[in-house]
């Protein structure tokens, strides 16, 4: 095929493209986008399929059969989560213009701008290599088709650059990728031209590769059973069809997908398309699926293409990277060979345009904007209008990165294959992978920390991977990696710290990752956030609150010149985007700006975040910096606004408390309510029994009086005893009342009470001496046993007295008629006076314990009827003795005897002899 | 009846993680050497046709969770 039609045909599909990109856009700004489709998003995302998978992946097949396969079973694994992981750093980003993965760290991290300059170059020396094995890829398939000879893409690499197809392409593919991606500044203004062209590149790139791989199966062979049982004849071939020949263990393995599963997004150009490109963020439902369907497709033919390759070729002479162009130019179909090449050239140029243009942002918002920031060569006072020239950096950017990419590929690229220099690309990109994790799901993860994880992974990364590549290309001594780093045996680059087992790239991941993460997580826990980092920190891992609350994502109280925020944004974004955009926000805010002398932080933070957009947040927050007032806001401030939702939660958690003390207060009410009612009930069950108790011996008494008026002739002896009775019953009346006015007398006159120190023995001796008589009467056998020493409480002689009285004659009412026993005890125990009267009389069940102080009470047994008495003995008792801090308390059982036990407190001062007073 | 059933984001969040671990372990060693014997099955070689099975698989499960409501 003449070189002529080769690069007509691929000007031809370039200006395909571009028609393409041009429907697109015409489409859009028509209001009927075509890009606004969840499909088309889908296959965009399929821009992962490079030049590797298109031409490499039948190579590695070739050589280590399954070995290919694990590129995509990573990112099918991870496809589930695309709802999750990818629609949250999707979220995020839209509301913060997030223009790059390197933009997203910094801006995560207090807007850093040396993070910024980090993740970039971390991403850039990831990229370049892998940029390099699309020209790689472009340039053999050109040769080959070109001279029509399969060994042809053995490229030597010894052409002088100006006779190199690779240096050609290289700069065919900047200027296309100046052409298309650099029209307008703000890249989330988004370029729906661009998503549609590479969405219509996966198609062409799989069309294409399905053609060459159905032309394989059924054309050169006759179907699957044929080609793999005639590849099952040979030993070679056989081999391959087994998992231990691809050369991996579980472990390589393991890490060999993991890497790629990571790759899908943090791969600058997968973040580009996936999150920046994006127009809706729930598009990522249907990529979950239609992406994984894609990558299933484009990998059913790879391994019949390979067997079918090795089954042609036996004598070793074809680089199995190219057997898809090489199989059907040797069946003669040329027509089906350029197909195959433009399939491998769109994926390559889909590749190479969506990563030069997410580095050529990166580098110019992270690494040179901050630089010429510095100079001042662009804030000086005469610069008008900075997009042009804005623009102008990133297009010499883009130039340079394709340049780069030629001198890697040119030096060291050439000499290996596709598949190891990718999988070298995707361990690089991964160091990013634990601070953009952390800075989804950690808040504590902080600047000093991320910046410390990443150099250390990077550094690692590049000891144990691409630096033996270099060395074995003669850029670097090659004694580095046979004797490691300072003939130190421990560094070398394949086997650091003596693990040499594994397979360079699950080990270089390996250790790379562990340490990253590591350092990231020690230090982040050892420093502290600034202000501005926990404000993110919460934006980024809480992004769900402010999406729903429509909360304020910059907390910082700012403020800045009116003049000076529209002079920048009119320089930075262009005078029409920024009228446009001012326009924008008075109608959002109803808040006219004309004529206002100052703007308000929502105005600053606007522009903050539009020239985010444009410059990445780093710079943005640089340029935003010179001109604006801030209001110093303390940490500890920044965490109380922050708390608003803990401390809505604890404010509904005191309403609880609340109303639990409500519910408390009711029940309290509600018990003293009964208690009220309790005593009412009392109260008329008293004023009944007294009338009662009253009226008995007053009926005895009106009787008896009675018949002595009317019977004036009675018998002198029974005259003598109604007397005798109605007397008795006057007593026990006066008796009766006087109880009932002692009792009542004593809460209302306990106020007045005298307290002093008295001996408690003596008033215990005093008060039985009185009631001695009437034990003899009735033949009780009386004990008293007082302490050897004194016992001196504070209280009312009189009252307490009365209190022994009480219990001794109670005692006495209780005793049984014959043999009865009295003891009345008096010592001291755990500093209180404890005097304890016994009888051996009929005693009380425990049920009725409590109620015998109950006024009235009086205990009737079945035999002996009432007793004698009021019932209000022990209630007065025990009223006295509980207004003198003591308890009373009954021990005892039915038909056992009762004791009564008071218990006083002793007087705290021991009271000189004289003062005690003597009754 | 699965369809009729209520999904809510979290319970489909844990599904969705699920079929993520799931994956990870059908993809990986000790699952995949089961079928390293290099014989044919259906006229493709084992090991093929269990990451393509699985594969499918996979597919159907990620599709049927994200169209449950």
């Amino acid at each position: 095929m003449s070189a002529t039609v080769v690069i007509l045909t691929s000007i031809a599909y370039l200006g395909l493209l571009f028609w393409v990109a041009y429907f697109a856009e015409r489409q859009e700004a028509k209001g009927r986008s075509i890009v606004n489709n969840p499909y088309i998003y889908a296959l965009s995302l399929a821009v992962f399929c490079t030049a590797w998978t298109f031409f490499g992946s039948v190579g590695r097949a070739a050589t280590t059969g399954i070995g290919f396969l694990h590129v995509y079973l990573g990112p099918v694994a991870v496809s589930p989560l695309f709802v999750i992981i990818l629609r949250k750093i999707i979220l995020i980003s839209k509301s913060l213009r997030i223009t790059s993965i390197a933009d997203f760290i910094s801006s995560r991290y207090g807007k850093s701008a040396a993070l910024g300059v980090i993740a970039t170059l971390i991403a850039v020396f990831a990229a370049i290599p892998y940029i390099s094995i699309q020209l790689k890829a472009v340039a053999i398939s050109f040769e080959i088709l070109t001279q029509n000879d399969p060994t042809a893409g053995n490229l030597s690499g010894q052409a002088p650059f100006y006779l190199d197809s690779a240096f050609f392409i290289a700069l065919a593919l900047a200027v296309f990728t100046i052409l298309f991606g650099t029209r307008h500044l703000d890249p989330n203004e988004r370029h729906e031209g661009l998503v549609a062209a590479i969405a219509f590149e996966s198609i062409i790139k799989l069309v294409a590769f399905l053609a060459v791989g159905i032309f394989v199966v059924y054309g050169a062979f006759n179907g699957f059973g044929d080609l793999f049982s005639k590849g099952m004849k040979q030993p070679e071939i056989a081999r391959i069809l087994t998992l231990e020949e691809s050369g991996f263990d579980a472990w390589d393995w393991f890490w060999s997908m993991l890497l790629s599963m990571f790759a899908v997004f943090m791969l600058p150009r997968q973040f580009h398309i996936a999150v920046v490109e994006n127009t809706n963020p729930d598009f990522t439902k249907q990529a979950a699926w239609v992406f994984p369907l894609y990558l299933l497709i484009i990998n059913i033919f790879v391994l019949p293409v390979a067997v079918g390759g090795l089954l042609h070729f036996t004598d070793g002479n074809v680089d199995p990277d190219t057997f898809v162009l090489d199989l059907p130019l040797i069946h003669g179909e040329n027509l089906l060979a350029l197909l195959v090449a433009l399939g491998g050239f769109s994926a390559a140029t889909g590749m190479v345009i969506v990563s030069t243009i997410a580095l050529s942002i990166m580098l110019s918002n992270n690494l040179v904007l901050p630089l010429l920031l510095k100079s001042k060569s662009i804030t000086g006072p005469n610069v008008k209008d900075l997009t042009k020239r804005l623009l102008g950096v990133r297009r010499v950017l883009i130039l340079l990165v394709l340049l780069l990419a030629y001198v890697y590929f040119e030096s060291v690229g050439s000499g290996y294959a596709l598949v190891s220099i990718g999988l070298i690309s995707f361990a690089g990109v991964a160091q990013l992978v634990p601070a953009t994790i952390g800075a989804l799901y950690w808040k504590q993860g902080n600047r000093v920390g991320a910046m410390a994880g990443m150099l250390t992974g990077f550094a690692i990364w590049f000891f144990c991977l691409p630096l033996p590549t270099l060395a074995e290309a003669g850029v670097l001594p090659q004694h580095i990696t046979e004797d490691g780093l300072f003939g130190i045996a421990m560094l070398k680059p394949y086997a650091l710290f003596g693990f040499g087992e594994m397979a360079p790239v699950a080990h270089g991941a390996f250790w790379s990752l562990f340490f990253n993460t590591l350092v990231f997580v020690i230090v982040s826990l050892k420093t502290r956030q600034s202000t501005l980092e926990v404000t993110q920190a919460d934006l980024f891992v809480d992004i769900h609150k402010y999406q729903s609350s429509s909360s304020e994502f910059d907390l910082r109280r700012r403020e800045a010149k009116m003049h000076d925020i529209l002079t920048l944004m009119n320089r930075f974004l262009g005078k029409e985007r920024a009228a446009v955009l001012l326009k924008k926000y008075e109608k959002a805010s109803g808040i006219s700006l004309a004529g206002e002398p100052f703007a308000a932080a929502g105005l600053v933070n606007y522009a903050e975040t539009h020239l985010a957009g444009a410059l990445g947040a780093a710079s943005a927050k640089v340029i935003i910096n010179s001109v604006v007032k801030e209001d110093p806001i303390s940490l500890e401030e920044m965490l109380e606004i922050l708390d608003q939702t803990q401390e809505a939660i604890r404010y509904g958690r005191a309403l609880e408390e609340k109303s639990a003390e409500l519910e408390r207060t009711t029940l309290q009410l509600q018990q003293a309510n009964d208690q009220l009612k309790e005593l009412d009930r009392l109260k008329e069950n008293f004023i009944t029994t007294v009338t009662h108790e009253l009226r008995t011996p007053l009926t005895s008494i009106k009787s008896l009086s009675k018949i002595l008026q009317d019977n004036t002739d009675l018998p002198e002896p029974q005259r003598e005893e109604f007397l005798g009775i109605v007397v008795s019953e006057s007593e026990r009346i006066t008796r009766l009342i006087n109880e009932v006015l002692d009792l009542s007398k004593l809460r209302s006159q306990s106020n007045s009470w005298e307290f002093k120190n008295i001996s408690l023995p003596l008033v215990t001796r005093s008060a039985c001496a009185g009631l001695q008589q009437l034990m003899k009467e009735k033949n009780i056998d009386f004990t008293l046993q007082l302490p050897d020493h004194e016992l001196i409480v504070n209280g009312v002689p009189d009252q307490l007295t009365q209190v022994v009285v009480n219990l001794v004659s109670n005692a006495i009412k209780f005793c049984p008629a014959e043999n009865g026993k009295i003891e009345v005890l008096l010592k001291k125990e755990n500093e209180q006076a404890i005097l304890s009267v016994r009888d051996n009389g009929i005693g009380i069940a425990p049920k009725d314990h409590s109620l015998i102080f109950q006024k009235f009470t009086q205990l009737s047994d079945s035999k002996t009827g009432k007793p004698q008495g009021s019932g209000l003995g022990l209630a007065i008792s025990k009223e006295i003795v509980e207004l003198h801090g003591g308890k009373i308390r009954v021990e005892s059982e039915q038909g056992k005897g009762a004791k009564l036990c008071v218990t006083l407190p002793i007087s705290s001062f021991a009271p000189s002899r004289n003062e005690i007073l003597k009754i | 009846m699965p369809n009729r059933q209520h999904l809510t984001p979290a319970n489909r969040s844990a599904r969705l993680f699920g079929i993520f671990a799931l994956a990870l372990l059908t993809f990986n060693y000790p699952l995949v050497q089961v079928f390293e014997k290099g014989n044919l099955l259906l006229g493709i070689p084992a090991i093929y046709a269990y990451f393509f099975i699985t594969w499918i698989a996979l597919i159907i499960l990620i599709f049927k969770t994200l169209q449950e409501r």
